[in-house]
């Protein structure tokens, strides 16, 4: 296993964070009023829910500071989860 | 002179493994879930379209952005009890767990108006509508129920954790108890990320 890395951050790490989260939140809101091609304004908004899930486990929940392998459980999870709901979406497709 | 000499077995590697085994289980039932209300969008797309107008976006919102901010005040916690700062860690804690409460409230609100509507599954005014207005309706309640349950689990961690701080069992050098609980949640955070766009936005 390779050794941790620093694990105390700074506050303003949390700051930022929350900020991101914030702005991809009202961004994806502010994309419901867009009246242009309804299927690509929904892909955006799941593809901004993906970036916020990242944000989210690699900083709120430490992953970045923590072992590689945790990130690499984590990666085939969602990787497994995003396959099954695919597959799944296109036998209604 | 007698000396009593204590061992305490502590393991807080395996202890978070153990966490994310279990915020693993969560994640996969929650996924479920997204599936089942995925597959019946697609297959009641017009009653879902119509059901999801019902929802006030502006809430959902509001409701977001506290779960986000509680997400930042309980890493401002998670870290302050690293640097020792026990008094910082108590009053991020405590305002975490204010805004879980201020969710539920307006969770509560946003429940009851569909309530007072008779948009509940089994209502007699439900059962008069399209079956994706059903299906919507019962996996809305379903899903925001159980996401609701998972912060109440969330809020008790907390008293627990704050009650180990303030008594001393938690501290800069042992505070596995209080990662656990922030990773928790995290995870209730996570879980809303996906809950919001699906119900709230993608019409």
């Amino acid at each position: 296993m390779e050794p941790e890395k620093k694990k105390v951050e700074g506050y303003k790490l949390y700051i930022f964070t929350f900020t991101a989260l914030s702005i991809l939140t009202l961004l994806a809101v502010g994309l419901t009023h867009v009246n242009f091609m309804p299927p690509l304004i929904m892909g955006l908004i799941m593809v901004i829910a993906a970036i916020q899930a990242f944000i989210v486990l690699m900083f709120n929940m430490h992953l970045k500071f923590h072992d590689k392998i945790l990130t690499i459980f984590v990666g085939l999870i969602f990787s497994l989860i995003l396959l099954v709901i695919l597959v799944t979406v296109l036998d209604f497709v | 002179m007698e000396h009593a000499l204590t061992i305490e077995h502590r393991d807080d590697g395996a202890s978070r493994i153990g966490m994310w085994l279990f915020i693993f289980t969560e994640l996969f039932l929650f996924a479920g879930l997204f599936l089942v209300f995925i597959v019946y969008k697609v297959k009641y797309h017009e009653g879902f379209h119509l059901a999801a107008k019902e929802l006030n976006v502006t809430i959902g919102t509001i409701n977001s952005i506290i779960l986000l901010f509680s997400g930042m005040t309980m890493g401002i916690a998670y870290l302050a009890i690293q640097k020792g700062e026990k008094n910082l860690t108590l009053w991020m804690m405590t305002i975490t767990a204010v805004l879980g409460i201020i969710f539920l409230v307006n969770k509560f609100f946003e429940w009851k108006v569909k309530l007072v509507h008779g948009l509940y599954p089994g209502s007699p005014e439900l059962i008069t509508l399209s079956h994706g207005d059903i299906m919507f309706f019962g996996l809305y309640f379903f899903m925001t129920g159980l996401h609701a349950l998972h912060l109440i689990v969330g809020l008790i961690l907390i008293i627990i954790t704050m009650v180990g701080v303030s008594r001393g069992r938690v501290h800069a050098t042992k505070f596995a108890l209080l990662e656990n609980c922030s990773l928790y949640w995290h995870l209730v955070d996570l879980v809303w990320i996906f809950l919001f766009p699906l119900f709230y936005l993608i019409n």
